[in-house]
């Protein structure tokens, strides 16, 4: 296993966040963000309902929803130790609960600390209007 | 002259405890050494010396420094009895350096390991991957 395909939400300011932060992480494997709903994501995963979180790997092993959380925080470097912790039967469930929380507030969270999404961030971009160059001859 | 004796057989149950203890050490540190740096015999050599250096240091300190005794030694039962303390004192030292040692293989165990670990979950579903 050398690749992760990472399905995340473009609309969710949390998620975007956290995907930043992911991307600078030094990890064990190349890390792919896809957005979730978009066609590239379609063609990984076709059951993935909009919005949802899942891991893939290039394998073709894919975690869906609170365990793709922890999958996540395997692949980096500096978190595998907690990944193997928080997977261990007896804190798993707590695991899994406290990200269903964030992820089920993710929208309030977002809205609360004024994170921006992606696809914020892209139509913010895509409404800049970038002045024509001219050059000036003496 | 009680006191020569207590002190020759004090030195040499404690000089002859912690080389055994190193030997041991030594000889099965090697393998877990060997399968911490996958297989790489010179360096887990290494490691494996530099570690025994370091048990032998301590433990050999602390016996020199334990040495010395103010205590009156005139009859055989005291001599037995001020032998006896020092060297329970050596093992309880050695024993502790020792679940050291071994917590210190332990611990660069997990670490080299760690890059070579398996999905700590299993996945929930398989797809086919194009390439």
């Amino acid at each position: 296993m050398e690749r992760l395909f990472i399905v995340y939400d473009p609309d969710c300011g949390l998620c975007s966040q956290i995907k930043g932060w992911l991307a600078h992480q030094p990890a064990y494997l190349r890390l792919n963000f896809v957005s979730s709903g978009s066609p590239a994501a379609r063609r990984l995963l076709p059951s993935l309902a909009p919005g949802d979180l899942a891991v893939v790997s290039d394998e073709g092993d894919a975690w869906v929803g609170d365990r793709a959380w922890v999958i996540c925080l395997w692949a980096l470097r500096d978190y595998r130790r907690w990944a193997a912790r928080l997977a261990r039967p007896f804190l798993l469930p707590f695991a899994e609960r406290a990200f269903a929380a964030l992820s089920r507030n993710r929208a309030t969270i977002s809205r609360v600390m004024s994170l921006q999404s992606d696809t914020e961030l892209r139509q913010a971009l895509g409404e800049v209007e970038v002045p024509v160059c001219r050059i000036n001859q003496p | 002259m009680y006191i020569l004796v207590s002190y020759m057989v004090y030195l040499s149950i404690s000089v002859a405890a912690t080389v055994w203890v190193a030997t041991t050490l030594h000889r099965n540190g090697r393998l877990f050494l060997l399968d911490v740096f996958r297989g790489n015999a010179p360096l887990a050599d290494s490691v494996n010396h530099l570690l025994v250096v370091g048990f032998y240091l301590v433990n050999l300190g602390y016996v020199a420094l334990a040495l010395r005794t103010g205590d009156n030694v005139g009859t055989g039962r005291q001599a037995i009895e001020i032998v006896s303390d020092k060297i329970g004192l050596v093992f309880l030292v050695l024993g502790g350096m020792h679940f050291l040692n071994l917590y210190v293989f332990s611990r660069l165990r997990r670490r080299n390991q760690e890059p070579y670990q398996a999905p700590p979950l299993s996945p929930d579903l398989r797809v086919p991957m194009e390439n």
